[in-house]
């Protein structure tokens, strides 16, 4: 078990490299949305280098450790060499708390509340479900243990025999478990434990941070408080599955496009960051691939108003080239690994169920039902979110304008996407519904909320027009002119 | 109706939405690590199968397809034999050489299998490991 954080230490320092080539920050605040990238996009790349090394020498221990030395060096003389030449950054002042009014305090000290009660109750549930939870122990784990347990016949772990468990489901997770085991040369549950919980914990520290940056710190601590008062996302992060990191991975995307957007000389790092991330939410779980294609459909149709297609062609291959890294790993994983197609696609097609009406009642309540109760509130979510909006008010910021119309495209198409799969669904559809809708739900629940309060007005600004007073916000033009450099 | 008065709440107004909006986080939260504290049934006890199989295990070849038969009713036993007896391949049927039987309904009423021993037996065409508690291994004679 005490060998479990020496496995981390690479993942982790390839998120950093890749981070800070493809997002150079100066500002404070635009520092902590890196922090929060660097866990999830380097156990991404770690996911994507033991592929590569299953298929080019198995689960050699050796062959890792010297590719992790290698690289690890090259990427730590990488950061010395650019920390060298950077200069030194214009940190903001802090702002007086006592300005704040008094309302903004406690939002700010509840945000923290909850993020440690939500902390304990997390790390409670993982100790006492060390395992995880069924798709734990049917899917992702038992995976990870056929690659690091079979040795030169890994592949076992896509054989037919386990058709169970999904043989064509993507190995973000599964190979993230198993290179930890490969290399320490032990198997602990520890390790899955410790990646559910960097996923859950940068998921939150990213959308707090993006939306302090993008918007106000009470904006980001409101979304916060949303986010982990919905027991769902505290409840089954420690269950292992892999909604919360496809969550993350969605999250991450949406960020990145929001900064891109948000810089007045757009960066094209920051695009092709944004087509990375997206691609690992594919290598994560199938619904990545739907939530990839829509964001690149939705992008191309609303991102870029008022310009020519040919235009619009051009300024996405940069997000593509972004994912060519990752797509070339998950075909080649479809191509040569996977050891079945899709349960779903693949079924025998069946033409009365597009045209049975029932199906899309069933479907459709399901939905609204799922939607009314999400995330286990006592008051509804929907109630509390058109709170939010009362509250508030609606004030969109131009430059983000085009991030938000590409989010709310993708997120509907995600939707039709989902809700389709269902009407398709060979499998017993209450049941398909009862034991995935939530799940799929909690994958877009972060991003949901990062759209919604990129819409909505941020609490400071409300509150000094309510009395006519100057809000004594953070200067998020000064941060976006620091982005770049 | 004026939507731009509407679109500029007054200070009350998103002071007690603000409130409503935290108190209701804070509730949750604090639902939720009450929830954990509590002892929620889990879907299987992943160390107690561990522990069943553990003898087992020892005599199972490195890799390869064995059968496993059982009656439980619902597959995640059938799951969990797989992720504990990785990296060999169960496939639900008595038709391969070698199969285990897992006769959950014994388990309760011998704990034999938790001290790891067996005993073995001849048949006609097998010989049958038995490790209590209904579980055993069956290895057919060859053809």
């Amino acid at each position: 078990m005490l060998l479990a954080p020496v496995s981390f230490i690479f993942p982790l320092l390839a998120g950093w490299m890749v981070v800070s080539v493809l997002f150079r920050v100066q500002a404070r605040s635009s520092s902590l949305i890196l922090l929060a990238l660097i866990p999830g996009l380097g156990l991404g790349v770690f996911s994507c280098l033991i592929f590569i090394l299953l298929l080019a020498l198995g689960p050699s221990q050796s062959a890792l450790v010297v590719i992790e030395i290698t690289l690890g060096s090259a990427v730590v003389l990488y950061q010395v060499r650019r920390k060298r030449t950077l200069q030194p950054t214009q940190s903001h002042a802090p702002i007086a708390l006592n300005a704040e009014p008094r309302i903004i305090q406690i939002l700010t000290l509840c945000f923290y509340l909850v993020a440690a009660s939500s902390m304990i109750a997390f790390l409670i549930l993982l100790v006492r479900r060390s395992h995880g939870e069924w798709d734990a122990w049917s899917i992702w784990n038992l995976k990870a243990r056929y690659v690091f347990r079979g040795g030169a016949y890994w592949r076992d772990a896509f054989s037919s025999v386990l058709g169970f468990s999904h043989p064509d489901y993507p190995l973000l997770m599964p190979l993230n478990v198993a290179g930890s085991w490969i290399l320490t040369g032990k198997e602990t549950i520890a390790s899955s434990a410790a990646i559910c919980f960097l996923f859950a914990a940068s998921t939150t520290a990213l959308l707090v941070c993006s939306l302090r940056t993008l918007r106000s710190n009470a904006q980001g601590y409101l979304a916060g408080l949303l986010l982990l008062g919905s027991s769902l996302f505290i409840i089954e992060g420690p269950w292992q599955y892999a909604d919360v990191p496809a969550g993350f991975f969605y999250l991450a995307a949406a960020v990145s496009l929001a900064l891109y957007d948000a810089t007045r000389q757009s960066d094209r790092r920051l695009f092709a960051l944004a087509g990375l991330l997206a691609s690992l939410a594919a290598w994560t779980k199938n619904e990545g691939m739907l939530f990839f294609l829509a964001l690149v459909v939705s992008r191309l149709v609303l991102g870029f108003s008022g310009q020519p297609v040919r235009t619009r062609i051009q300024k996405m291959m940069q997000f593509l080239a972004g994912s060519v890294p990752v797509v070339i790993v998950y075909v080649l994983f479809k191509a040569l690994v996977a050891g079945a197609p899709n349960d779903i696609l693949s079924a025998e097609p069946r033409v009365d169920r597009i045209f049975s009406l029932s199906r899309y009642i069933q479907v459709a309540r399901a939905f609204g039902s799922e939607l009314w109760g999400f995330g286990g509130w006592s008051v509804s979510i929907l109630v509390l979110l058109v709170i939010c909006l009362a509250a508030l008010g609606v004030a969109v910021d131009p430059e983000t304008r085009p991030t938000i119309y590409t989010l709310l495209g993708t997120l509907c198409i995600v939707f039709v996407g989902l809700f389709s799969i269902f009407i398709i669904t060979p499998y017993d559809l209450a049941w398909h519904l009862d034991s995935t809708l939530h799940r799929l739900l909690l994958q877009v629940w972060p991003t949901f909320l990062f759209t919604f309060f990129l819409i909505v007005r941020p609490p400071e600004e409300t509150l000094a027009a309510a009395t006519q007073q100057n809000p004594k916000l953070p200067n998020p033009d000064q941060d976006r002119q620091q982005w770049a450099h | 109706m004026d939507l731009r008065r509407l679109n500029q709440p007054r200070a009350i107004v998103t002071n007690l939405g603000l409130a409503v909006v935290i108190s209701a986080a804070v509730y949750s939260s604090l639902r939720t690590l009450e929830l954990s504290n509590l002892s929620i049934v889990e879907s299987a006890n992943v160390p107690l199968y561990e522990k069943r199989f553990e003898g087992l295990r020892k005599l199972l070849p490195q890799h390869g397809v064995i059968g496993y038969t059982s009656d439980e009713p619902n597959p995640a036993g059938y799951y969990l034999a797989n992720y504990t007896l990785s990296p060999i391949l169960l496939k639900q049927s008595d038709g391969p050489r070698i199969f285990i039987v897992n006769r959950t309904r014994d388990a309760v009423t011998s704990n034999a299998a938790d001290a790891g021993g067996y005993t073995v037996r001849r048949t006609p065409d097998a010989t049958l490991y038995d490790f209590g508690g209904g579980l055993m291994l069956v290895e057919r004679d060859s053809q």
